[in-house]
């Protein structure tokens, strides 16, 4: 950020400056002082502090909300009258009109929510989504002082500067990130092998402003397979983070293009045709993915058997902009801020031999829904939920010794589901202990175990605590893992074997570094 | 937690179990049963439209997760009541930032010593210079930054800068002229930035 602003000779004022960017001034003096301004290195100077200060503003870290606000809201909408509504309570509360249609209200609530995501018609007509039914096992109770610790042992782990960083989910031992420099010239990738400090593979041009940003975007079955995704100016206003959309024709929006890399990040070849990549898992010489187009900025579902020169899209079902608008959202969010899944957003699970994938979307007004195909993606069919209101749902493809395993939480009462059948049968799991008010998922490792976080708030701070917690898969209690950084991201290593990552820095006081790596178990 | 306290003394609780008790009884829909299920799944579609901006912006204001949560909620019961009209309005994004500013600086006043207490903390993480790792805590030093700005300078610039309001929808939102919301956009950018220097921030 600049350091500081001296007079500019002919009196003009960093107010007037600052004037200018609200469009506080009218035409005429706007237009003089524009003028002005190009021949004014003061003024300049002044303009690209206030630019500076947009831009840091705009890349403030920010936590995503999760399923609980929508929960918490719900809970108390029966308990809220809503104005000029027929049906909504008049005049006094007292009167017995007024309890009468109130409890009219809350049969429709009790009804409404109890079949939240039936709600949309063409949905249930399009894909009949419940025809197995799920074997519920009743849940032992536990209480907190019953669980044996088995303490994971974590460590610093250096990941660089980055304005992005991601672990790759087909090998723990390997992370990527990217950073752009202070004028937007250039774009620094690293790559770490766990326990390492970071190396410089490849230095990209940049998209030459210095309000841009990148992503990185890990292939989820290749650890040498990477996507950055290089962003130019943000604009001024709604398209900072909160509408931060694919373009809507290449290079006219705010991001400017994909480039792929096939080596581990050494060399970089520009993803034609203006392609977004949201996520993508490559087989062989099958890559699926979800990619946004200039025709169609809404990400899609699409396979490339051309090393991503070409793409054919898969139709899955219920793929429908709004859906697509929400994920990508929070998607990109989710790539470019947070390392950690934010329970939106679409996702792809593919065998190692590509003929299986899941397909996890989040479906407007309606929420969860995965698909699975057994094809290659040719045919899809629905996978059963266990309930109606899942808001966490994490999966692992087959091994040589598992087959498909997904887990999901139920957000209305905290229930754990599994399914160590790919969705056919679902298991219900012990139940959190008491204590836990509130936890999310952080994957499944290599030996099948759920590994799961939750973070309780530090007296009046905004710094948490986090215990990180497993579920081994015929438990019958959780198991804490004792204190981590922050939910940790499980990935697979090789023997067999799994390592979490999390992230620490000053939302927690215990763990002052920015990352941290464990060994699992 | 707040909440829980806040929904404990909540007078009309009794009659919400009565309520609850009736209903679970009723079988037979009602002819308003459609009507009904709509709007309540046309509310959680506007809901899921704004949530993270709603939710970003009080965090933005606040600095804290926990009240987000709260506030957001709020605002959201309040859109609630008011959803017939909002949903006729161009911009109800203005409408939910409006009510938000409004919940946000009553939220600030009373939590005004604790924030003062999370600056202070927070101080112990301040980045030094040129560890590339540190660079990272930039990411929490603007929430920190932001802490340090006046409510309503913290307001003006975040409406204006992050959430691209026009600069007289900033004014009419905290109720001032369009003279004085000039300088007080012009006055927090310049907090923002010797508060951004001072706690270790980075020239870009």
């Amino acid at each position: 950020m600049t350091t500081s602003t001296t007079a500019c000779p002919q009196g003009i004022t960093a107010e007037q400056i600052a004037a200018l960017r609200d469009d506080a001034l009218d035409a005429a003096e706007a237009e003089r002082l524009r003028a002005h301004i190009a021949t004014c290195p003061t003024c300049q100077t002044t303009q690209t502090a206030y630019d500076e200060v947009a831009r840091t503003l705009t890349a403030q870290r920010i936590p995503t909300p999760d399923a609980r606000l929508w929960r918490e809201v719900q809970a108390r909408l029966s308990q809220s009258p809503r104005r000029a509504l027929p049906i909504a309570p008049r005049a006094v509360w007292g009167s017995a009109g007024a309890l009468a249609s109130v409890i009219v209200l809350a049969v429709l609530f009790a009804q409404v929510f109890g079949h939240l995501s039936g709600t949309s018609t063409s949905y249930h007509s399009t894909t009949p989504q419940s025809t197995q039914t799920a074997s519920i096992t009743p849940a032992p109770t536990i209480t907190p002082t019953a669980l044996p610790a088995l303490k994971v042992q974590w460590q610093t782990q250096d990941i660089a500067s980055a304005n992005s960083w991601a672990v790759s989910p087909a090998d723990g031992d390997i992370g990527y990130g990217c950073e752009l420099n202070a004028t937007g010239s250039a774009i620094t990738i690293w790559r770490v092998q766990r326990g390492q400090t970071a190396q410089t593979v490849a230095t990209l041009a940049g998209p030459g402003a210095d309000n841009g940003t990148c992503a990185i975007v890990p292939d989820n079955n290749q650890a040498h397979i990477v996507v950055v995704r290089i962003f130019g100016s943000n604009g001024h206003g709604p398209a900072a983070m909160e509408a931060f959309t694919p373009h809507a024709a290449p290079g006219t929006g705010p991001e400017l293009q994909d480039d792929v890399s096939f080596d581990g990040g050494v060399s970089w070849h520009v993803v034609p045709n203006g392609i977004e990549i949201n996520e993508l898992a490559t087989v062989a010489n099958l890559t699926y993915a979800t990619i946004g187009t200039a025709q169609a900025p809404t990400p899609l579902l699409a396979v490339s058997r051309d090393g991503m020169a070409t793409w054919q899209r898969l139709h899955a079902p219920n793929d429908t902009p709004h859906a697509a608008v929400i994920a990508s959202e929070y998607g990109l969010l989710r790539n470019a801020h947070t390392p950690q899944a934010s329970g939106y957003g679409l996702q792809i699970w593919v065998s190692p031999d590509g003929n299986t994938v899941y397909y996890l979307n989040n479906i407007y007004q309606v929420g969860y829904a995965l698909y699975v195909s057994h094809n290659g993606g040719t045919t899809w069919g629905a996978v059963a939920l266990p309930s109606n209101t899942i808001s966490n749902i994490v999966a692992a493809p087959p091994t040589s010794a598992t087959h498909w395993r997904i887990c999901a939480k139920d957000f209305t009462d905290f229930s754990v589901w599994c399914s160590a059948n790919g969705g056919t049968t679902w298991q219900q799991q012990p139940t959190p202990p008491a204590a836990i008010q509130q936890f999310y998922f952080g994957g499944i490792a290599a030996n099948g175990d759920v590994i799961m976080g939750s973070q309780v708030q530090i007296g009046q701070t905004s710094q948490y605590a986090t215990t990180a917690y497993r579920l081994t898969p015929g438990a019958t209690q959780w198991q804490s893992l004792g204190s981590a950084p922050s939910v940790p991201n499980v990935y697979p290593v090789s023997g067999g074997k799994s390592v979490l990552w999390a992230e620490g820095g000053s939302l927690n006081p215990a763990f002052p570094a920015f990352y941290y790596t464990a060994t699992y178990p | 937690m707040a909440l829980q306290t806040r929904i404990a003394w909540y007078p009309w609780q009794w009659v919400r179990v009565a309520w609850a008790r009736m209903a679970s009884l009723a079988s037979v829909p009602t002819p308003e049963d459609g009507a009904a299920t709509t709007r309540v799944a046309t509310f959680e579609a506007f809901f899921r439209q704004y949530e993270a901006t709603v939710f970003g912006y009080l965090f933005r204001m606040t600095g804290n997760e926990a009240a987000s949560y709260d506030l957001s909620q709020e605002t959201f019961l309040r859109a609630w009541q008011h959803f017939d009209a909002i949903q006729r309005y161009d911009q109800p994004r203005a409408w939910l930032l409006r009510v938000a500013t409004n919940l946000a600086l009553n939220h600030v006043q009373r939590q005004k010593t604790a924030e003062r207490a999370t600056v202070v903390l927070d101080d112990d993480h301040q980045p030094a210079s040129s560890d590339p790792t540190v660079r990272l805590a930039e990411r929490d030093l603007v929430r920190q930054v932001l802490l340090r700005l006046l409510p309503r300078q913290r307001a003006a610039l975040v409406l204006r800068e992050v959430y691209g309001l026009p600069f007289e929808d900033v004014g009419h939102m905290l109720g001032i002229s369009a003279g004085a919301t000039r300088m007080l956009l012009w006055r927090a950018r310049e907090q923002f930035r010797a508060h951004y220097l001072e706690l270790g921030g980075q020239p870009a």
